[in-house]
């Protein structure tokens, strides 16, 4: 059993640990950092919902172990809204169109998201679709998920009846 | 049903976009999900199932498992026996099953 002494920044606070070489980063988080907005769905990898952001880069933290996040910075979901809770604009936009259901994916559909949209430029459709192709939800809120990403790429988004389908 | 409340819900709720409640908590992590519960004293669960598809059961040696450290319990469908367990016995050969058959819910 290994053991690593590691510090990891996560949502702009500094966390040191001693961990298992063996203990995933979402695990990590979830249980010694106590993100539990990182939400663990698959734990290989397909379901997306543990995506949290790594230096920038929207990672699946169930893929990574907690060792390999020494140093680096990470953004949870818990960390995008503002302190005096007004939400980063991913989160708005899937509020306004009704893009979560019970909730469980959102987390990772989130940073993924917000991943995406922190550059200057705004990201093509195609692209922000590609990458929510690696989510799922199982409520198969797919729509409401999709005019929210639609909207963060200055689409205007259809009405409910007219995006149905 | 009188005609002013009649009046009143329709203006608010029918044909409009409701905003959901429970949104700004699950957007920004902070739902509670059953993982998410801890409790003072609480326990970890972990599942062996078996490395083979099918086979007949002859024997279980749990001795391994009992002697690690902070193992609690090791339990067997033996000691389930006791139990009403209603949930796991949809599958089970119906000279075993104690109730109903649900469907799988989803």
């Amino acid at each position: 059993m290994s053991r690593h002494d590691i510090q990891v920044h996560i949502n702009g606070r500094t966390q040191h640990a001693t961990v298992e070489g063996r203990l995933t980063l979402s695990d990590f988080l979830r249980g010694v950092a106590g993100c539990t907005g990182v939400h663990v769905g698959c734990e290989h990898g397909v379901c997306g919902a543990c995506t949290v952001i790594v230096d920038g880069a929207a990672v699946r933290s169930c893929l990574m172990l907690a060792v390999q996040a020494d140093g680096t910075r990470i953004t949870t979901v818990e960390g995008l809204a503002d302190a005096d809770g007004t939400l980063h604009p991913v989160q708005q936009a899937l509020r306004d169109e009704y893009g979560l259901q019970c909730g469980f994916c959102t987390p990772g559909i989130v940073m993924t998201l917000a991943a995406l949209t922190a550059g200057a430029t705004r990201p093509e459709p195609a692209q922000v679709m590609n990458a929510l192709s690696g989510h799922i939800c199982r409520c198969t809120g797919y729509q409401g998920i999709r005019r929210a990403a639609l909207r963060l790429c200055g689409i205007a988004p259809s009405s409910p009846e007219q995006a149905h389908g | 049903m009188d005609d002013a409340r009649t009046a009143t819900m329709t203006g608010r709720y029918i044909g409009q976009r409701v905003p959901r409640k429970e949104d700004a908590r699950l957007l920004t992590g902070r739902g509670t999900y059953v993982d998410d519960v801890g409790v003072p004293g609480m326990l970890q669960v972990a599942f062996h199932r078996s490395p083979i598809a099918r086979g007949r059961i002859k024997a279980i040696d749990l001795s391994a498992a009992r002697a690690l450290p902070g193992v609690h319990a090791v339990l067997t469908a033996e000691d389930l026996a006791g139990y009403k367990v209603d949930m796991l016995s949809f599958s089970w050969p119906s000279r075993w099953c104690r109730c109903r058959c649900w469907p799988a819910a989803a």
